[in-house]
């Protein structure tokens, strides 16, 4: 049971605004951890710190530790190969406008590889992790614009994919989708967490309870409780984690 | 009852100005078509569009417009050149690397280009590019500067604002959330804006070249005075060649019975060639709607 | 650090363009004689000024300057120099394809001032500094040689009128015809009549129109201008709008006189009442203040400006 993140007395700031307070936790490596809570508790700032998405916006500001790998993210690094480690999915699906083939090509080509055999490869083994293969093989040079929001969702994972991640940062993925493309996401989730570490940041209780192995309960930019979902959900230790899970506030 | 008056009556108004609109439009056509029509079949549709020789003050009068429409096309199609890098590529610098400080002085410069009169841009490329053209490429290539190329130069410069603000509308216009996704796959700023945010934004920058060309085509005053107004077939691109619309100009103030309605005819042509772009603006506008 | 060595690299760049353009500017400048104290003229003929020819290159080609399709200046000129050639009721004007074609006598007259290597023609009543006009056969283009006919190129000025003038039109024009009127026409041009009787106003009120020739808008407009300090109550317009729009004016009865710089068709006549010679100009070959040519024979002209000779050192 490695660790793949470690974060140590994390604060973040929106200019005068801080919206994380001393976040401290470790991440699992081939796990998928939950991050829960109500709107505007700094699960999604949290996780865009991950891959230093949080460096697009203005007047963010960062103090503390986050390793991955025992590496500082915040140090001396290459960003872009960070964010080449660290893949994200995002809550609405935003394919290329282009073909589905340049989508998943997109990620390879930055990254220097050329060849249009190896190229064909990662494609098609991306779109297969993805499990949407199958529907799209026959029409790989179609826009990426014509497949339903569900198929979207899925190329966008494959996309992520296509670099050979370490990790898989997912806010909210399912959350524009309907329930059998969110089913579908889900089963893909799970078989990926194989290969890959995940992150989920959801809305769902129930998503986290189904599919997560270690959830955080974030209220106010605290991490409030931590740990195995199974105990976070069914006894969970503090307070307000249990009225926001009974579904008492929300 | 007497709410009912004024809404009955502001409507009419309203109608009353849309068919002001309409009617002048259908004047112009009428006028133009009437006119020049009749003097096409007199000439002969063939001669008149295909003719290669421009002599109205001979006898017998000759009129073959074919020479004015090459040198309206091959100098719109310089401008194009010469407008559509520069203007994308500013675009592109304005919405996606520009500094704020530098911003706030760019873009009302680009807008004032805008706002500059024709024959202004006229005397400044007859004062300032022709001479430059003549000293430097006159030797090798003869010619006395008012050529092809130099009213290229010129109309490239005066479609600039077109292109510029429409195309940076267009790259604006794009969802952060295409960027946003090429960054987080480890793209950087550069690669992320030329590869995904640019190449999104495509058909708008279609609709500000189509616009460009229409400004181009119609551009008067001031390729009259930098591109030699030669009517006769191209002969290179350091020579004059005539426009269509500066074929109109000069001689419109002469011309007497079939020789104006040849110019009419000019018009005709014209008129023809917008038609064409606005369809293919609208359907430009369409598939970027689509999309 | 990549960034910055893009910067540098690019400001290279920019340093070699610019360094391009500010290039062989020791020739004349480009527009207007440098050191001109030019006093005023009573002659048309032109004041030497300041010349510099050393620059002047045979071996470059003659830039031909013309005018455009339907000007009268253009007409008379190619009909005079042989230019247009007739053969079976047929005309062409073989004027050169590649002559830079200019729509007034101030453009013909930049485009010259502004070229070495520049050679056109405009009204001798436009001279003036800024250009030269050679001698044709020897024969400079002054008044004196026009009206005596030594100077070859030279061509009526005409007003036109319909029947039915208004009372101070009819006064405008024996005014141009009097004594005080072919004055200020021999300013600059020839005055057809050398006794011409002095000149009585009859006082009509009123606005005269007219439009035409560039060529002859020139001296109409002197004469208006004298005319309306001695009638007060007369009011006249000069357009230039070129001689066939003033000859179609005067028909429609857009203008009350129209002015026309070349002789009116039969066909135009038909439909005239009345038209009046009332000067004569000479119309000059006019080349770059620091070309050294002066004279050119009348065959020479119609060689350079057929474009059968094509460069200068083809003119001895």
């Amino acid at each position: 049971m490695t660790n793949k993140f470690k974060l140590r007395n994390v604060n973040l700031w929106y200019n005068d605004f801080q919206a994380l307070h001393d976040v401290s936790m470790d991440i699992e490596a081939n796990a998928i951890t939950a991050f829960i809570g109500p709107s505007g508790c700094g699960k999604s700032t949290l996780i865009k710190s991950l891959n230093r998405m949080n460096d697009l916006v203005e007047g963010c500001k960062i103090t503390g530790e986050l390793l991955l790998d025992g590496e500082d993210i915040y140090g001396d690094i290459d960003i872009n190969l960070l964010r080449k480690r660290v893949g994200m999915v995002f809550q609405k699906p935003n394919p290329f406008p282009m073909s589905i083939y340049d989508n998943i090509a997109f990620g390879p080509k930055t990254h220097g590889i050329k060849s249009k055999y190896k190229l064909d490869d990662i494609v098609e083994k991306a779109l297969n992790d993805a499990a949407i293969w199958d529907e799209v093989k026959d029409r790989l040079k179609k826009s990426a614009l014509s497949l339903s929001g569900g198929q979207q969702q899925r190329l966008c994972i494959a996309r992520a994919l296509s670099v050979s991640p370490d990790v898989l940062l997912m806010d909210e993925p399912t959350s524009a989708l309907d329930p059998i493309s969110t089913s579908k996401i889900e089963d893909l989730i799970t078989e990926l967490k194989q290969q890959y570490t995940v992150v989920i940041v959801t809305h769902n209780m129930q998503q986290a309870a189904r599919i997560s192995d270690s959830t955080a309960f974030f209220l106010l930019g605290e991490m409030v409780e931590f740990g195995d979902s199974e105990q976070v959900f069914s006894m969970p230790k503090d307070i307000r984690c249990e009225d926001y899970i009974t579904g008492r506030f929300g | 009852m007497k709410k009912q008056l004024i809404e009955s009556v502001m409507k009419y108004i309203f109608m009353l100005a849309a068919t002001v609109s309409i009617l002048a439009v259908a004047l112009i056509c009428a006028f133009l078509f009437i006119n020049g029509v009749p003097a096409m079949h007199e000439i002969g549709f063939f001669n008149f569009l295909l003719g290669r020789v421009w002599a109205p003050s001979d006898t017998p009068q000759v009129f073959g417009i074919f020479p004015m429409i090459l040198g309206s096309i091959y100098i719109t199609a310089g401008a194009i050149i010469v407008g559509v890098p520069i203007g994308v590529l500013t675009a592109i610098f304005m919405a996606k690397f520009c500094p704020p400080i530098l911003y706030r002085y760019l873009k009302p410069a680009t807008q004032l280009l805008a706002g500059i009169p024709s024959i202004v841009y006229g005397f400044f490329g007859l004062i300032v590019i022709v001479p430059m053209v003549r000293e430097t490429f006159g030797i090798t290539f003869g010619g006395n500067g008012q050529s092809i190329f130099t009213a290229s130069i010129l109309l490239g410069i005066m479609i600039l604002p077109t292109i510029i603000g429409v195309s940076e509308a267009a790259i604006r216009a794009v969802p952060e959330s295409y960027y946003e996704a090429a960054v987080a796959m480890g793209a950087s700023h550069e690669r992320s804006v030329f590869f995904v945010v640019t190449p999104a934004a495509g058909s708008g920058i279609m609709t500000s070249i189509i616009l460009g060309v229409g400004r181009a085509i119609g551009e008067t005053m001031a390729v009259i005075l930098v591109a030699g107004n030669q009517a006769r077939m191209p002969t290179g691109l350091f020579r004059g060649v005539r426009t269509l619309t500066a074929n109109i100009v000069m001689e419109m103030g002469y011309a007497a019975e079939l020789h104006r309605e040849a110019l009419i005819a000019t018009g005709v042509v014209l008129f023809v060639f917008i038609l064409i772009i606005n369809v293919l603006f609208n359907l430009m506008k369409k598939r970027g709607q689509q999309l | 650090m990549k960034k910055s060595i893009a910067l540098i690299l690019v400001c290279t760049l920019a340093l070699f363009l610019f360094a391009a353009c500010d290039d062989g500017s020791s020739e004349a400048p480009a527009y207007g004689n440098p050191s001109q104290d030019t006093p005023a003229q009573d002659t048309p003929a032109q004041d030497a000024p300041a010349q510099d020819t050393s620059n002047f290159d045979n071996r470059r080609e003659i830039i031909v300057v013309s005018r455009e399709s339907g000007s009268g200046t253009r007409g008379a000129f190619v009909e005079l120099t042989g230019v247009e050639v007739s053969a079976d009721g047929n005309t062409t004007d073989m004027t050169s394809p590649e002559a830079v074609i200019g729509n007034n006598t101030n453009a013909i007259m930049t485009n010259v001032s502004g070229d070495l290597y520049a050679i056109g023609y405009i009204s001798t009543g436009s001279i003036d500094n800024s250009i030269k006009a050679v001698n044709i056969d020897g024969v400079e283009p002054t008044p004196a040689n026009i009206l005596a006919g030594n100077y070859k190129i030279a061509r009526p000025f005409i007003v036109v009128t319909m029947d039915g003038l208004s009372p101070v039109a009819q006064d405008f024009l024996s005014f141009i015809m009097s004594q005080e009127g072919q004055e200020i026409v021999a300013d600059r041009y020839i005055p057809v009549d050398q006794s011409a009787p002095a000149f009585e106003s009859n006082r009509a009120t009123g606005t005269v129109v007219v439009g035409g020739s560039t060529s002859v808008s020139p001296v109409v407009e002197r004469l208006a201008e004298a005319y309306q300090e001695i009638n007060t109550g007369a009011n006249i317009e000069v357009h230039a709008t070129g001689s066939g729009a003033g000859i179609t004016g005067a028909i429609d009865g857009v203008v009350d006189i129209g002015m026309s710089s070349r002789n009116i068709r039969d066909s135009e006549m038909e439909n005239l009442y009345q038209q009046i010679t009332i000067a004569m100009d000479g119309i000059a070959v006019i080349v770059n203040n620091d070309n050294p040519l002066t004279n050119l024979t009348m065959e020479e002209v119609r060689e350079i400006f057929t474009g059968e000779k094509t460069r200068w050192s083809d003119v001895h």
